[in-house]
């Protein structure tokens, strides 16, 4: 495929998937600002070396690959500023959104997170996730049972504690 | 497996609040990473760095002339006696414009330069004068191409403005700041120098001696710079060993971006998101002249 073609289809699918990009960045950094620095970054890296694409049918799983480096790297850089207590004060000021479900994600290494939120959140098939992660498919499976197994106690323990 | 609590979490991350800015963000993205692809196509080293959303841009041209061999070159205004070539600017003109909210000023040198025995060195002055006009005149066209596009209605503050920044014994150096404010841009630094011995531009290259392998030694360098400022702080990110290997710096080349600063050390200069993350903007290395000692010619650096 001609490199300006695959540029165009680049593209196309980022143009088509840009809000399921930010969700996943907003699920590794919770903060808005950095959301957005998060998808611009990522889209401009999509374009710029969009060349490197071997086939057209693994754009989306590249897309899903490059949000997550650069959320990844924005978290190591940032590491002071996304402290939790910051999260909570600003979990209070947006009062139209509830967090307590997906702070719950916070108790999963960044892989397994990236497993729970395309796995069950965007309906990714094992395959692709592996591809994203590059693991193979039982990595991925294996991780997948780990991180619901953990997220089951993290929401009971939630439970109780509000009922206590 | 979907039990309710999983449904719960599902529903609230679908539910996590677009902001509006987010469209115009990745638009943002895609502009900058197309200007940059566009940019190197041209065979010509322009380069300019890039700030997202509202951010103030500047941008640099630096314009190197390099004395005869032996002899000195001075500012025309210095009270040292000089032997050898002079190089001043002698007048300026302006590019003015004002479109609604769209304002342009641009200030354009002319250099003079001027052999031992006070006769102008016509040669020189002119293709310095031409490279300078050839930066400004991209500017302004690319001005006027907003202006255009926007119809008018646009939001852009273009100034471009200069100062000699080298002026001793072997380099004569005009630095060039643009400042580009609109929505968004893409901050880029363009530097070109010209050879004045033999009249023609040269580039990183043309500090060295012929066959020289600074290539290795200048990029090891940077590398070496850039895992040291990553260990002593964690908010510094460079592309170097990271999880994209193919994304990480790899090496200079014989384009790549320089000056030399007042101390006379080599500035390698690389544009925003070239070797790190956007956020970290433009960033220079210095490099220890001991690093090229035996390959760099002699007089530019110390």
């Amino acid at each position: 495929m001609r490199a300006e073609a695959l540029q165009k289809k680049v593209e196309e699918t980022v143009l088509d998937s840009y809000e399921a990009m930010y969700r996943l960045a907003y699920t590794y950094v919770r903060s808005e600002e950095d959301a957005l620095d998060i998808v611009q970054e990522s889209v401009y890296k999509a374009i710029k070396h969009s060349a490197s694409i071997k086939q057209e049918s693994y754009i989306k799983t590249w897309l899903w690959r490059i949000v997550m480096n650069t959320a990844l790297d924005f978290i190591r850089k940032n590491q002071k500023e996304i402290a939790v207590e910051a999260f909570y004060e600003n979990g209070k000021e947006d009062s139209y959104q509830d967090f307590d479900t997906i702070e719950a994600l916070k108790v999963l290494t960044e892989k397994e997170k990236a497993v729970v939120v395309l796995r069950f959140f965007e309906d990714q098939k094992l395959s692709e996730i592996a591809r994203a992660l590059n693991e193979n498919t039982n990595t991925v499976k294996t991780i997948l049972y780990r991180s619901l197994k953990k997220l089951k106690l993290e929401l009971t323990e939630g439970e109780l504690s509000y009922e206590g | 497996m979907r039990d309710k609590r999983l449904e719960e979490m599902r529903q609230d991350y679908e539910n996590i609040r677009i902001p509006e800015e987010l469209r115009e963000r990745v638009e943002a993205g895609i502009r900058q990473a197309k200007e940059e692809k566009q940019m190197k196509k041209k065979s010509k080293a322009l380069v300019y760095t890039g700030r997202v959303a509202g951010g103030v841009v500047a941008a640099m041209l630096v314009i190197t002339v390099m004395a005869n061999s032996g002899a000195a070159i001075a500012h025309a205004m210095s009270k040292i006696p000089v032997i050898g070539a002079i190089a001043e600017v002698v007048t300026f003109r302006e590019y003015e414009s004002s479109e609604k909210n769209m304002e342009a000023d641009i200030k354009i040198p002319e250099v003079s330069v001027k052999n031992e025995d006070g006769t102008v060195n016509e040669e020189t002055t002119q293709k310095i004068n031409k490279s300078i006009q050839e930066y400004t005149d991209e500017i302004i066209a690319q001005y006027e191409a907003d202006v255009e596009a926007a119809g008018g209605e646009g939001h852009m503050d273009v100034e471009l403005d200069y100062s000699v920044i080298t002026d001793n014994d072997r380099l004569f150096s005009i630095r060039f700041d643009q400042l580009l404010v609109m929505a968004s841009g893409t901050q880029m630094v363009k530097i070109y120098h010209i050879d004045k011995q033999t009249g023609e531009m040269i580039n990183l290259a043309g500090l060295f001696k012929e066959g020289a392998d600074y290539v290795t030694a200048v990029s090891e360098n940077i590398k070496e710079q850039m895992r040291e400022q990553m260990a002593a702080d964690e908010m510094i990110a460079y592309w170097v060993d990271s999880e994209v290997p193919e994304w990480d710096f790899q090496s200079v080349n014989d384009d790549t971006t320089f000056y030399v600063n007042e101390a006379g050390k080599l500035m390698i200069v690389f544009d925003e998101y070239e070797v790190a993350p956007g956020y970290m903007g433009s960033v220079e290395f210095e490099i220890p002249t001991e690093v090229v000692e035996g390959l760099v010619q002699d007089g530019f650096l110390k």
